[in-house]
């Protein structure tokens, strides 16, 4: 049997008079990657503290692969690999041996693999890891990770620094690690990144889970875009529900159609349209929409 | 367990400064001491002579103690060095346990650690495994000095033993000191206090 990865029960933690995380519910499954989103201080890293066990729980519990995160840490480790968002690592150390050490650590490493990693994201093994940017520590963090071949991994915004060819590497490596089954637990607040790599998201505001669902799912909980090229000058066109007109131009209209786009068509059927387009919103805006409709409190 | 392992050699690695000074420091002023007593007082009378100065000398008990014997060069060497020595090897107890317990957790490896699979207790006996390795080089380094100014074996060991028991006392003051204070630099401010 394959136990459920991560899974939390109204888990909650309180710093004094900051609710950090307020009553999560979580479930991810095997080989799902899944995109934690969410700003600063939304509680992102506070939620994966408490899925690492290294903080006690207020109310609620975590636990991996069905093992109680606070109260067994270790076996809760034995299949997960973890990257944290700081790259603090031990700075007279090169990064050849940071590799070594980490993998003593976690036990077990899968060293053809480890190789390839390192190739791939070039990183300069024999540097001393106080001689290496923020991103090259980074670099070695993820290696670790990834050459583990853990069940599970858990990334805290594991792309802070990466060059945009480094950040493309990382993806690949999330999609071969989710072909041979692996499960990813990212936190990210970058959306593209999210867009890209991720089977689910969750979108975290002030410590509560705001939405979760499928991208495809939560894109149809957004308007979408559809802009209209005229022959000529902008027609005049009725009213309608749920079409809001975003933009108008000369001879251009950029309309915001929640719910069906139907009645839109309908009504442009008629008229001398040169060019259509319609697009799905971005996770973007989908992220944009949930901080706007709230109370604004540390919301961007 | 091989976790545990790498952890605690980590620690060790990382106070190899640390450890080789104290070392060091230990090393020359047991040779020191012994040779300099030696050759400054070689004869019987010379000791006698030198005992009864110090026996009027307030200031030089106040600073090393009061003397058992001065008239061997195991006695002198035990007094002059024994007392400043044995501050120097809380001094290693103590940064070696705040630097194992505070320092790697301001700095997030810690946690890094803790990720991995070593449950907390392993990790900071680990940590206290290291600290006492450190502690095992500083008595040999001793014992040797001691045995190189000549000194016999049986009490060039247990005086070095006798000084190197001091580093464990003060790593568990550290240790307290390490969890008390909110950070490194604090821990440190808060353990002369338990002198």
């Amino acid at each position: 049997m394959t136990a459920t990865p991560i899974r939390t029960e109204r888990l909650s933690k309180r710093y004094d008079e900051t609710l950090a995380l307020d009553g999560l519910d979580l479930e991810v499954q095997p080989g799902e990657v899944y995109g934690y989103l969410g700003p600063n201080g939304a509680g992102k890293t506070t939620t994966i503290r408490l899925l690492l066990g290294l903080l006690r729980p207020t109310a609620g519990r975590a636990e991996l692969f069905g093992v109680d995160a606070w109260r067994d840490p270790v076996t809760a480790h034995r299949r997960m690999a973890y990257v944290a968002a700081e790259p603090s690592l031990w700075p007279g150390l090169t990064a050849a041996e940071t590799l070594e050490f980490l993998a003593r650590v976690r036990g077990g490493v899968d060293t053809g693999y480890r190789e390839l990693l390192v190739q791939r994201f070039q990183l300069e093994t024999p540097k001393k890891l106080r001689a290496l940017s923020h991103g090259n520590r980074q670099k070695v963090q993820l290696i670790a990770a990834f050459a583990n071949r853990a069940d599970l991994l858990v990334l805290d915004e594991p792309t802070g620094g990466l060059d945009p060819l480094m950040e493309m590497a990382f993806r690949e490596t999330v999609r071969e690690a989710k072909e041979r089954g692996q499960t990813v637990f990212l936190s990210s607040h970058i959306l593209s990144e999210v867009e890209a790599v991720c089977d689910r998201v969750g979108i975290l505001r002030q410590g509560q889970l705001v939405d979760q669902g499928k991208l495809a799912d939560l894109r149809h909980l957004s308007a979408q875009t559809v802009e209209v090229t005229f022959d000529g000058h902008v027609p005049a066109l009725p009213s309608l529900p749920g079409v809001e007109v975003a933009e108008a131009g000369a001879s251009a209209l950029r309309f915001q159609v929640t719910g069906s786009i139907r009645p839109l068509l309908a009504a442009l059927a008629d008229q001398p349209v040169v060019t259509l387009t319609s697009r799905e919103p971005s996770l973007e805006e989908i992220f944009l929409h949930h901080y706007e409709s709230g109370d604004g409190r540390g919301g961007r | 367990m091989a976790a545990a392992s790498a952890v605690a050699r980590r620690a060790f690695a990382d106070a190899r400064v640390r450890t080789i000074s104290f070392a060091l420091l230990f090393a020359l002023s047991a040779v020191i001491q012994s040779t300099a007593y030696r050759e400054g007082y070689p004869t019987v009378a010379d000791r006698r002579a030198f005992a009864r100065s110090v026996g009027e000398n307030d200031a030089a008990r106040l600073l090393y103690g009061t003397p058992h014997d001065l008239v061997s060069v195991g006695g002198y060497v035990s007094w002059r060095v024994g007392g400043s020595m044995a501050v120097f090897a809380a001094l290693f107890g103590l940064l070696g346990a705040v630097r194992a317990m505070r320092a790697e957790e301001d700095a997030g490896r810690a946690e890094l650690l803790l990720a991995g699979t070593i449950s907390r207790h392993k990790a900071f006996l680990a940590q206290l495994a290291a600290i006492g390795a450190g502690a095992a080089v500083l008595w040999l380094a001793l014992v040797v000095s001691l045995l190189a100014g000549r000194l016999p074996a049986g009490g060039s060991a247990y005086l070095a033993l006798a000084i190197v028991s001091v580093v464990p006392v003060f790593a568990g003051v550290g240790a307290v000191a390490s969890q008390l204070a909110p950070n490194k630099r604090m821990a440190t401010g808060l353990e002369p206090g338990c002198w």
